[in-house]
């Protein structure tokens, strides 16, 4: 007998017209590993939750969900606690208490678990996840990916059958990711737990299932192991590059490949068929990285400019230039070390590079909110000497931090638009128009009564970027202006930064997201070990690195070093 | 160096049992207050600013000075004004007596009441937020979680309001402004640490559900556990309380300040009563002692 049970299974929002999910039928035993995955606003969260009758969202429900053979909607809430864990996006949130020992008590102790049994299983889930040593810590220490794994290992302490996962790396930086989605792999395979993962970036995840749901609009679309449901699939998006590549290319392989290594593979099979002699194939190669590249630095071409052929900007463009600057928080731990850095106007310098490396603290020292130890900033070719005289604001530099809600005060997105122009001297009606027009600009005007919480992530992100934008910037810094968003809303944000650049704002970027980044940054550099290192246009710099780029560019180095992108892969094959 | 300091916390009282150490301190807050023996306070004070001296370090409790004597100037003046017993005239105020006796009373409260706060700041540093997360939770789980939720945000607000407050300044809010304009900006940004705060916990307050909080009655992990020495400890310091208890019941440490200073019983009587009450107030040493890590 399966363990979930989903027949004729149809929910309703109150008060919404079309059904949030229709007619959901699928079956999964006990140790399956689901992935689910679809575009923004399908239903897929909707229909996790359904899993937790606790904390599911009101509405009307018809049809019937079994676990173990029971209807679910007819079990008490304590005949479920703990047997179903649940994980959403943000780290923070899902902590409760102080200390580590106690997040992983919490559940235990909320079903009265007497002590020596709750002894027994911190101190196994310990081993289990390695974490001795973080017991005792604040919780307010950890970092994003320590405290989402703490929150997995609290759920884990409660032996639970099934494993709900909403996003739970899409606030983590690559690497955390990776190590998160590898320990869900674990406890698939050595606890046997059903796993239900919903995902939005699939190129780590889609190798990892034993099978995967796709949705569209409130349905499944497809249902079955990962390989069957490649072919079939009718999105794009967030799939992984060794996959997306092989479908764009072919229509029905029934042997896709959904990794970086079977993808080279298939790559290699793919060279061999082509038999054309080397030369043939780096003028070819040679080709299509030019068709990209005049795409993407197409806005170069202006007169206060000037560019080499190879897409580096001669000095006397300089905008904002660090210089030998020195940072530590504490005596011990020196952060920026002779960190030095320059950008150039209309450019989307992209600064990538792992937790703790100190690329938020450089964005601090520049908005002159955290103050060097030794070195200088310039800006606008001016020594900045302190906040007093520091370009921020109208007509200068702004910040957009990594959470838009930071900026949020006002009960609607009208307001909040109207808010910016706050303690400048500008008219009502003059405001009113800037505010208008802006709206229409980034397309949020429908949703003027809006609470800005009520937006969606990638609209939040928007509000605060048109906020910023009306006090008309020439360099806007960005903290991962891509955490949180799906593919198609990742794109949306890079379109408009690369329009903004071409209208002559410099963009200098902090991320992690190296796909992102390799996309839409005209220039990248990495931070470690307190300095800027390798500083290149982004081909060069995806290209020249090994293991810190582009899932296509790792699979098709063997062949093709310089392409960093699926669709120059697929313009190649298609040549 | 979390670890450094974790095993600082766990050196000397902190190595004590939490409710044994937390009756320590309690009862040499009590023998402090429950006296206005000169001798008694000024040995409780010396062992309090010994103590502080010793874990805080001295740069750090110079900063303390200030308020300890600004204590003592408020009460010994203060009292000067509004009793008016005492045999030594120094001077009249419109018409009343101001007396040496008054000063000398005020002057000792003031010193108990500086010893007092020390000793508070002391048990501040040793019950630490987990313990007294632990000694609520023992009998009542519910405050405990409350404790350690609190605990947890304090961290997490002071975070949001640098978060916000960057936010502020990098739309060019940050420069100098009067009085007026910083207390609005000050409270704008407080304002979004609120509404942000309150979204996020609606996402943690689903999480405690899904996790079964309220299902059952709770119970209470701990940390603790009762040794032999804790007993030991316990035995001890009652041991050494209860005597200085009983002679204040008895009124035995009792001292007159008016019409003059005098005391009850000869000092040499008290002596043996005395010692046990300055071997009280240095136990936190005597436990530094005994309890260290090498």
């Amino acid at each position: 007998m399966a363990l979930i049970d989903f027949s004729n299974f149809n929910f309703i929002y109150p008060g919404a017209d079309d059904k949030s999910l229709k007619n959901i039928n699928f079956q999964l035993e006990s140790g399956d590993f689901l992935l689910i995955c679809g575009p923004s606003g399908c239903g897929k969260t909707t229909l996790l939750k359904q899993l937790i009758p606790a904390v599911a969202p009101y509405g009307t429900r018809e049809g019937h969900i079994l676990f173990d053979g029971e209807d679910l909607y007819e079990l008490s809430d304590a005949d479920m606690a703990g047997r179903v864990g649940y994980v959403g996006q943000n780290p923070l949130n899902q902590l409760v208490t102080d200390k580590v020992w106690h997040e992983l008590a919490f559940g235990m102790e909320n079903l009265g678990t007497s002590q020596e049994i709750m002894e027994r299983r911190i101190a196994e889930v310990c081993e289990f996840f390695g974490m001795q040593k973080w017991l005792d810590r604040d919780v307010a220490t950890l970092s994003g990916g320590e405290m989402q794994m703490v929150h997995l290992a609290s759920i884990m302490v409660m032996e639970p059958e099934v494993l709900l996962l909403d996003e739970p790396t899409a606030q983590l930086d690559p690497l955390a990711a990776r190590n998160f989605l590898d320990m869900i792999k674990r406890i698939n395979a050595e606890i046997g737990t059903t796993i239900i993962l919903v995902e939005h970036h699939l190129e780590d995840a889609y190798g990892m299932a034993d099978k995967v749901m796709a949705m569209t609009t409130a349905e499944i679309d497809c249902f079955g192991n990962p390989r069957e449901v490649a072919g079939k699939l009718k999105f794009m998006s967030g799939l992984p590059s060794a996959l997306l590549i092989a479908k764009s290319v072919e229509e029905n392989d029934e042997h896709l490949p959904l990794t970086v290594a079977e993808g080279q593979r298939w790559m290699r099979d793919r060279m061999k068929a082509k038999s054309i002699d080397e030369v043939t194939i780096l003028n070819e190669a040679e080709n299509i990285i030019s068709q990209f590249d005049e795409n993407n630095i197409s806005h170069n071409d202006r007169d206060d400019i000037s560019y080499d052929t190879r897409g580096n900007i001669s000095q006397n463009a300089e905008i904002l230039r660090i210089k030998d600057i020195c940072f530590a928080y504490s005596d011990e731990d020196i952060v920026l070390n002779d960190c030095n850095l320059s950008v150039h106007k209309g450019e989307i310098y992209a600064l990538l590079g792992g937790n703790g490396t100190g690329k938020s603290t450089l964005l601090k020292v520049l908005c002159q909110t955290e103050k060097p130890v030794y070195g200088s900033v310039e800006i606008f070719g001016k020594k900045v000497k302190g906040l007093a005289d520091a370009p921020l604001g109208y007509e200068g530099m702004v910040f957009l931090p990594q959470d838009p809600m930071a900026l949020f005060t006002e009960i609607t997105v009208w307001e909040e638009m109207i808010e910016t122009f706050d303690g400048m001297d500008i008219g009502l009606s003059e405001k009113e128009k800037l505010a208008e027009t802006m709206l229409e600009d980034i397309g949020l005007i429908e949703y003027k009564k809006f609470h800005p919480y009520d937006l969606s992530g990638g609209q939040q992100q928007l509000l605060a970027i048109g906020k910023l934008l009306l006090l008309k910037p020439q360099i806007i810094l960005m903290d991962e202006p891509t955490k949180g968003l799906d593919f198609d809303r990742k794109i949306q944000l890079g379109d408009r930064l690369k329009k903004l650049a071409e209208s002559g704002i410099t963009i200098l970027m902090v991320s992690h997201d190296i796909e992102f980044c390799a996309r839409f940054a005209t220039r990248c550099g990495m931070m470690h070990d307190g300095r800027v290192v390798a500083s290149s246009s982004a081909r060069e710099f995806f290209a020249g690195n090994n293991f810190f780029t582009t899932a296509t560019n790792r699979m098709v180095k063997r062949f093709l070093p310089k392409f960093i992108l699926p669709e120059e892969v697929i313009a190649f094959c298609k040549m | 160096m979390v670890l450094r300091h974790k095993l600082l916390e766990k050196q000397g009282l902190g190595f004590i049992h939490p409710w044994m150490a937390f009756i320590y301190l309690l009862l040499a807050l009590l023998l402090t207050m429950c006296t206005m023996n000169p001798m008694l306070i000024a040995i409780s004070l010396v062992a309090s600013i010994s103590y502080e001296i010793h874990s805080i370090g001295l740069p750090k409790f110079v900063k303390y000075i200030p308020w300890l004597v600004l204590i003592f100037i408020i009460t010994t003046i203060g009292n000067m004004f509004i009793s008016h017993n005492g045999m030594h005239v120094l001077f009249y105020v419109n018409d009343n007596r101001i007396t040496l006796e008054s000063g000398i009373y005020g002057g000792v409260f003031g010193l108990m009441f500086a010893a007092a706060f020390l000793w508070c700041d002391i048990t501040q540093r040793i019950i630490t937020g987990e313990k007294l997360t632990y000694m609520f939770g023992s009998f009542a789980p519910n405050v405990g979680l409350v404790i350690s939720m609190t605990l947890h945000y304090i961290p997490v607000i002071k975070n949001r309001l640098q978060v916000v407050h960057n936010a502020q300044v990098g739309m060019g809010r940050g420069k100098k402004m009067g009085a007026l304009a910083r207390a609005k900006q000050w409270g704008k940004e407080f304002s979004i640490v609120i509404s942000w705060s309150l979204e996020n916990s609606i996402d943690t307050s689903n999480v405690m559900t899904a996790m079964g909080y309220g299902v059952e009655r709770r119970s209470n992990y701990s940390n603790y556990r009762v040794k032999l020495v804790d007993f030991i400890f316990l035995i001890c310091i009652l041991a050494m309380a209860i005597p200085g208890f009983v002679v204040i019941a008895s009124n035995g440490y009792k001292v007159y300040y008016y019409p003059s200073f005098g005391m009850m019983c000869e000092l040499k009587d008290m002596l043996a009563f005395i010692l046990c009450y300055f071997v009280y107030m240095i136990i936190p040493f005597i436990a530094e002692r005994f309890f260290r890590w090498h």
